[in-house]
């Protein structure tokens, strides 16, 4: 899959949660989910529920720990399904 | 050294996967789901757990750790009325309490006195939430140590911590902010 469909996919996923309508607007690779995008850390628990239902992948702790901004989103989506 | 996260009930809850098995693994250490699981308000439960967890997580990293999203390897102990936190060889004490309406917690590394405040917000705009919980803690700081509210300032440090300032000289306390939903908080301790 490629960048561009996964960052759209992960924008639906993630827009409900974002306190930051700028930073969304200009959601790029290194967007920080807490920093930038103000998401509440609570929230981020939902977000990686849905990233594993929507991507059909299972993300463990290892996977989780990365998980704070896009280009590890990103990454680590990319990875599992290279694995499936 | 001081870390507090306030979460709002009413917010909070609107998730409907939160006492799901996906859920609570992702979170909490199978002793800390039997915690959330046996009480008679799994929901306030969860949320205490989740809010020792990020106050702890604060204190972490102050200590100069990088960031990362790792909720399981805060592990909490109950012991009396107190928590716990240990991850890691780093571990710290902390308090939680619930109302109706939201669950508070603060971690600490000291004995010492903590002034904290936990209130309800007037605005859900998260500026103007940040704002109102900065504007408290500078009123209260300028209360209790008789100083001029107007040169009170808060900065962030390069690790994106909070600090207090007084006329651009830090002083000698920590601090921690945290808002949620409808309620915000702060917490003061002297270094």
């Amino acid at each position: 899959m490629g960048n561009t469909a996964i960052i759209d996919q992960l924008k639906s996923i993630i827009k409900p949660y974002v306190q930051n309508e700028e930073a969304f607007d200009n959601l790029n690779e290194t967007t920080d989910f807490i920093n930038d995008l103000k998401i509440n850390s609570a929230n981020l628990v939902d977000i990686i529920l849905d990233i594993e239902d929507a991507f059909d992948i299972r993300l463990e702790n290892e996977d989780m720990e990365q998980m704070l901004n896009v280009k590890s989103a990103i990454d680590i989506v990319k990875a599992k399904q290279a694995q499936a | 050294m001081i870390g507090n996260d306030v979460v709002c009930l009413a917010t909070a809850n609107k998730s409907n996967r939160l006492l799901t098995t996906r859920f609570l693994n992702k979170v909490f250490t199978s002793e800390e789901q039997a915690l959330i699981t046996e009480s008679h308000q799994p929901n306030t439960v969860l949320w205490q757990l989740w809010a020792v967890k990020e106050s702890a997580y604060k204190l972490w990293i102050q200590q100069g750790n990088v960031r990362s999203f790792m909720p399981k390897h805060l592990v909490c102990n109950k012991r009396g009325n107190q928590f716990l936190v240990t991850i890691k060889n780093f571990s710290c004490w902390a308090q939680s309490n619930a109302t109706m309406n939201y669950v508070y917690a603060e971690a600490t590394l000291t004995n010492k006195t903590v002034n904290s405040e936990c209130f309800k917000l007037s605005s859900l705009n998260y500026n103007n939430q940040s704002k109102a919980v900065a504007l408290a803690l500078k009123q209260q700081v300028s209360a209790l140590y008789q100083l001029n509210f107007e040169k009170i300032q808060i900065k962030k440090s390069n690790l994106n911590t909070p600090h207090l300032y007084y006329k651009n000289q830090k002083l000698p306390a920590s601090i921690s902010l945290s808002h949620h939903g409808y309620y915000g908080a702060y917490a003061i301790v002297e270094e």
